[in-house]
């Protein structure tokens, strides 16, 4: 046991000053009270960083999200007031929407526009001379594409002859059709069969009727 | 020269805690200002208006099929 003492003595030896000194200064009242005083300090410090800080910052981040999901709260009970409002508004008028499918139908529905076309003209007892369709696709379109052209037109072209009245008829008759139609250009022409036969009054116009349903973003809403 | 390193070791340890309670106080303001991501997109916090114009069916309902 001596052997081991006087071993560690002898190693430790080199150190004994700095320890004689560290004791010298500590003799001192005011000295104490520095050590004892920046000691405390660390501690806090330490503390400050390992628990203090977490605990507030959690503390202070569960506050914020209440605050957020408060007011969030309160916007979705705003907008479900407004679902409900809406959902009323619905019912109350949901017997006359099918008005509105038959304004601007999902499809182009063009064998039943056809056929108004050519009602129209047999009701103004006008003659239909040519009535053309522009070509539409009629495969279904992918999800993106019918979002990208929710809304489609089907063009058509139509010449007519009759006198003027009846033709002028025909036109006011196309323009408050149900399913909404958009005249374009319209011209009158009087032309002659041959060189015996009377003269004949002509109108040719083109138009556009719409169809497609709304984008997807809309339903959403 | 004697020197008193109890002294240094004292400012050294009221800065060190001056540091630190800035950086608590920074952490807190920033946590309670700084949103993750917001909660809500704003398609669903948009307000609906749901007023029909019933002059448009009244319209339509005059118009021939």
């Amino acid at each position: 046991m001596n052997l081991q003492n006087i071993q560690f003595n002898s190693r430790y030896a080199r150190y004994r000053p700095s320890t004689f000194k560290l004791q010298r200064i500590m003799q001192s009242k005011r000295n104490q009270s520095f050590a004892w005083l920046s000691l405390t300090i660390l501690t806090v410090c330490f503390f400050l960083i390992v628990a203090i800080r977490p605990t507030l910052v959690t503390i202070a981040k569960l506050n914020k999200e209440i605050k957020d999901l408060s007011e969030a709260n309160q916007k979705l009970q705003t907008k479900i007031n407004t679902i409900v409002e809406a959902q009323n508004e619905f019912a109350k008028y949901s017997d006359d929407l099918f008005l509105l499918d038959q304004a601007v139908p999902d499809n182009s529905d063009f064998p039943r526009l056809v056929y108004f076309l050519e009602q129209s003209t047999v009701n103004e007892g006008v003659e239909l001379k040519s009535l053309n369709l522009d070509r539409i696709g009629v495969a279904e379109k992918t999800a993106k594409e019918a979002t990208a052209s929710a809304i489609q037109t089907l063009n058509f072209s139509i010449t007519a002859s009759g006198d003027y009245l009846r033709l002028v008829n025909l036109l006011q008759d196309l323009e408050s059709s149900r399913r909404i139609l958009r005249l374009g250009s319209t011209s009158f022409t009087l032309t002659k069969k041959d060189k015996d036969s009377a003269y004949e009054l002509l109108v040719a116009f083109s138009g556009q009727s719409s169809f497609g349903k709304a984008p997807a973003e809309k339903h959403n809403q | 020269m004697k020197k008193n390193f109890s002294q240094p070791i004292l400012f050294l340890s009221v800065f060190s805690l001056t540091v630190v309670m800035l950086w608590v106080y920074l952490s807190i303001q920033r946590a309670l200002t700084k949103s993750e991501k917001p909660i809500l997109t704003p398609q669903q916090t948009k307000i609906l208006t749901p007023k029909f114009d019933q002059s448009v069916l009244e319209e339509l309902k005059k118009r021939k099929f």
